[in-house]
């Protein structure tokens, strides 16, 4: 068959047309098959272990399992490091041999970061008029809880170890720490596991990991996200359930450390009265405030962690006025299971347990 | 005649296109897919893998404590798979965290023996909706 030449030309557009089409089709679908690759190409790795006496457990994403492997290395190295260094717990510790040396009223250098360590928490105990102290350690090795002691001290002895975590003894000008009381012990560790994570994250912002959630202990830092721009879901542990059962979820972005302590912690129980691992520092007994948990959420890790133990220690009333002041999100648990939050948290705290009733 | 043929030799190369990118799409996802349904059991810096379908009770031999008293087999946890889902039955640790923890079956989810330098974890196709 012969067709005219009028028709070949018009076959010949029509069938351009639709190599055109089909070649456009062809690059779009690889363009969109690339897009998707990249999301694909994210590896996860959940990785389970231990430091400065708590459990950590990190969740990583990153283009490869090689970077992922490589950051944990460097996460726990980094965890040794700081263990080493504010650890009153680790002998050699900078904070041990100073506890272990330091004359009163005499001059001690500290370490750069030991120093701003102290400086911060010396203002949050000033914010916190006492709640938390950097210097409890004296009574909280003299309660014995987190070694596994049950028996309530006595109160000669607990009188005498109140006034050894009185925290306007401490003076730090600059990087030099002055103590002028005998018997005294800084403790690093009252906020070691929110320090924590914000030396990981800055030591994670060095390297290719998309995201990752760290927790160490009652402190999880949320950093990146999962390449997909989404917010993570950090799950709150109930705390009247068994471990790793959660009461409830805060949607948040990567950028917050959120910690959580509570009484379900670490305690025993004696003549039908629950001793937790709290302490307050006005009293030299565990914090009794009728309060059961409570999860401070934001930038600042240390800040964090300080302050859901001062929070607990102040109660729900001033603890949440604290809260507000320093522009944190807050949420705090009763003792009648009573959930109470800072009015950001409304829509970014999701109860999942009927046991509990959010306070609206 | 001459176009006719330029014709189905571009169509057959298109074609060709669509054919092997639609394979090596397929083939992609299959090497992406997740090995799945396992339990990574770690002791001490030892990793051992289980299945998460096959029901079984594991004793292990994790860092004891010294003044600890474990069976004398040195057996210091006991490990269930049942069900799809793993938990501590027992432990000889002085906090029983790990005994207390909820049975775990999620993606990522873990239950740690710290005394015991035990590490249970699940990789799954469950996905799990909390990242902690
Ligand atoms: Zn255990």
């Amino acid at each position: 068959m012969r067709l005219s030449a009028q028709h070949r030309k018009k076959l010949h557009k029509v069938i351009n047309g639709l190599i055109i089409l089909l070649a456009l089709g062809v690059f779009v679908y690889f363009a969109i098959q690339t897009i998707q690759k990249k999301e694909m190409n994210i590896e996860m790795q959940a990785y389970a272990g231990s430091a400065m006496g708590t459990a950590v457990k990190k969740t990583l994403y990153s283009e490869s399992m090689e970077e992922n492997d490589a950051a944990d290395a460097m996460i726990d190295t980094c965890l040794e490091e700081l263990e080493n260094q504010i650890s009153a717990r680790v002998s050699g510790s900078e904070i041990a041999g100073l506890n272990r040396n330091y004359a009163v009223d005499g001059i001690n250098t500290l370490s750069e970061s030991v120093a701003s360590y102290l400086r911060q928490e010396l203002l949050i105990w000033e914010e916190s008029e006492g709640a938390f102290s950097p210097c409890i350690y004296p009574l909280s090795s003299l309660w014995g809880i987190e070694e596994g002691n049950t028996i309530v001290p006595n109160t000669t002895m607990i009188e005498s170890a109140l006034i050894a975590i009185d925290a306007s003894q401490i003076e730090v000008n600059g990087n030099d720490l002055i103590l002028h009381a005998p018997n005294m012990q800084l403790d690093m560790g009252a906020a070691g596991k929110g320090i924590a994570c914000d030396e990981i994250r800055t030591r994670l912002c060095e390297t290719n990991i998309q995201g990752a959630v760290v927790s160490v202990g009652g402190s999880i830092l949320a950093y990146g996200d999962k390449g997909d721009g989404k917010e993570w879901h950090i799950g709150i542990q109930n705390p009247r359930g068994v471990t790793g059962d959660i009461f409830g979820v805060v949607d948040t972005p990567g950028n917050v450390v959120v910690s959580t302590s509570g009484d379900y912690e670490k305690y025993f129980e004696s003549g039908g009265k629950r001793f937790h691992h709290i302490f307050d520092p006005s009293t030299g007994f565990p914090a009794d405030n009728g309060l059961i948990s409570v999860t401070i959420i934001c930038e600042n890790g240390l800040r964090s962690d300080a302050m859901s133990t001062a929070c607990f220690v102040m109660g729900l009333e001033k603890g949440m006025a604290y809260a507000k002041e320093q522009g944190v999100e807050a949420i705090f648990v009763t003792q009648d299971k009573k959930v109470y939050v800072t009015d950001n948290m409304k829509n970014k705290f999701r109860l999942q347990s009927e046991e509990y009733e959010l306070v609206r | 005649m001459q176009d006719k043929k330029l014709i189905f030799k571009k169509g057959d190369y298109i074609f060709a296109m669509v054919v092997v990118s639609v394979v090596l799409v397929l083939f992609l996802t299959q090497l992406n897919a997740k090995q799945g349904n396992q339990v990574r059991v770690t002791v001490g810096k030892q990793t051992e893998t289980y299945s998460l379908t096959e029901n079984r009770r594991i004793s292990l031999r994790g860092k004891m404590d010294s003044q600890e008293q474990a069976s004398s087999d040195g057996v210091t946890n006991v490990l269930v798979i049942e069900d799809g889902q793993v938990y501590m039955e027992s432990a000889s640790c002085p906090d029983q965290v790990c005994v207390k923890h909820k049975p775990i079956y999620q993606d990522g989810e873990m239950i740690i023996c710290l005394p015991h330098q035990v590490y249970v974890e699940v990789d799954n196709d469950i996905e799990n909706d909390i990242d902690n």
